[in-house]
């Protein structure tokens, strides 16, 4: 495996084995889950998150069976996501009566196979030298972009901002490029706007949360003002996006986690300050180049 | 605290000068619902400096990472952006690691920013975004890039 994060949860029988991403990169261990209530600690803890949710949900609902209540109870803890969608499509498949972990088995493999499809789809549309901008975590999916650039003939440099405060870009993306021999760079989340400027990057790529139909995407806190400023240094902002609903973007709760969890890392101090933590922000279409779906479809 | 329990926030970047706190005092009599929103301000942890010396003037504030500027923003929290500089030159203002992200975010939001004199840093823990608090990590601190000072053209500054 490129990156244990590609694959940061996997089922061993009755046991969820979920990669702890909070202990990255000083430590590599996995945490034993068997039952809702583990799994949904693990996920508010944030153990795990990006595609390691996605896993997670689907293994819970083998071993849980009650599909609704696992999507009911994520959804609770993580409510920008949309969970529902991932119960839509195994409720599809359980109702033809097949073994339930089967079906996951099968529908985790479909969904690797198109992350890397979409990977593909995406480098295509990148510069031959491609300094990319990134935030947050992909969960191994930069790897498969540098890997289609290079079979392309073309080469490419990150630009990770470390993703203040739980530090995703500096613990997660920066420790998987780095270790995978990729170049890659790390900034202050507020050094975006002078490495576009100074013309150190020309695209930028992100994930979503959540989508719409119209284009509006719903990412890690910090990407919404990634898209504006590159719109304004007319630089490409690129979404990866996965089953876009019909729905009105600014309707969807976004998660506000706790105060403390703002000075992570930070030595505690006599007391912190009253601190706010929207854990997302949404981007309207406007400020988005293109989108990549993870069904292979390319939007415009 | 929750951003709905928020309606207004001073936007503060750089190092606040005492002669600001005491203009902020006044404001903060007439002004019953407005706090002053502190960023991070990485890699130097400035906003914990500030917060400080705003705490010992007993005026309120809130505290938030520099990626949730944007957000903030596009939510319309955000009325003014008080930029303390460290030196005006004929191109624009000149002021610390992140200057130009925190005031383009302002004028693309048509936020007014106000320029003041800067306050005097004191020696930071961290040089970039290799370490937070003086903690390591990464192995290689030669991928991080380097924090400068920042030139914002005085057409943003408009």
């Amino acid at each position: 495996m490129l990156s244990p994060l590609c694959f940061p949860v996997r089922l061993e029988e009755d046991n969820i084995f979920v990669l702890d991403e909070t202990r990255l990169p000083f430590e590599e261990r996995y945490i034993k889950v068997n039952t809702l209530k583990g799994a949904l600690r693990v996920l508010g803890e944030m153990k795990t998150r990006a595609f390691g949710q996605v896993l997670l949900f689907f293994y819970t609902c083998v071993l849980h069976k009650d599909i609704d209540e696992v999507a009911s109870t994520f959804k609770e803890t993580r409510p920008t996501f949309d969970f529902d969608r991932l119960a839509e499509t195994l409720k599809k498949y359980a109702r033809e009566k097949e073994d339930l972990r089967e079906v996951v088995n099968r529908i985790v493999k479909e969904f690797e196979k198109n992350r890397i499809k979409r990977a593909k789809k995406l480098a295509g549309l990148l510069p031959a030298q491609a300094n990319v901008l990134t935030i947050c975590n992909l969960n191994g999916e930069l790897i498969y972009i540098y890997q289609a650039l290079k079979e392309m003939g073309k080469s490419a440099c990150f630009f990770v901002c470390e993703t203040r405060p739980y530090l995703q870009g500096t613990r997660l993306t920066l420790w998987e490029l780095n270790r995978a021999n990729i170049p890659v760079r790390i900034l202050c989340d507020n050094q975006a706007a002078i490495l576009m400027k100074e013309g150190a990057v020309n695209c930028v790529i992100v994930g979503s949360d959540r989508s719409n139909k119209r284009g509006d995407i719903i990412n890690k806190i910090g990407t919404y003002s990634l898209a504006i400023l590159a719109k304004y240094f007319h630089i490409p902002f690129y979404a990866l996006i996965q089953f876009p609903k019909d729905i009105e973007i600014e309707e969807i709760n976004i998660e506000q986690r706790q105060e403390r969890e703002v000075f992570m890392w930070i030595e505690k101090r006599d007391s912190w300050p009253r601190a706010i933590y929207p854990a997302f922000d949404i981007t309207p279409k406007g400020f988005i180049s293109d989108w990549i779906d993870i069904s292979g479809k390319f939007e415009e | 605290m929750k951003l709905e329990e928020i309606k207004s926030l001073i936007l503060i970047w750089g190092m606040i000068s005492k002669e600001a706190i005491e203009q902020l005092k006044v404001e903060f009599l007439y002004h019953k619902g407005l706090y002053i929103l502190v960023p991070e301000m990485r890699p130097y942890l400035l906003g914990l400096a500030v917060s400080k010396n705003l705490k010992n003037s007993r005026i309120r504030h809130i505290y938030a990472t520099d990626n949730m500027l944007g957000y903030l923003f596009y939510k319309n929290k955000i009325k003014k952006t008080l930029f303390f500089y460290k030196e005006i030159t004929p191109s624009g203002a000149v002021g610390i690691c992140g200057s130009l992200y925190a005031c383009l975010l302002s004028s693309l939001h048509n936020v007014p920013i106000k320029l003041l004199k800067g306050g005097i840093e004191s020696n930071p823990l961290d040089k970039d975004a290799s370490t937070i608090n003086g903690n390591l990590f990464i192995n290689d601190p030669g991928l991080a890039i380097e924090a400068k000072d920042e030139l914002v053209p005085w057409e943003i500054l408009k």
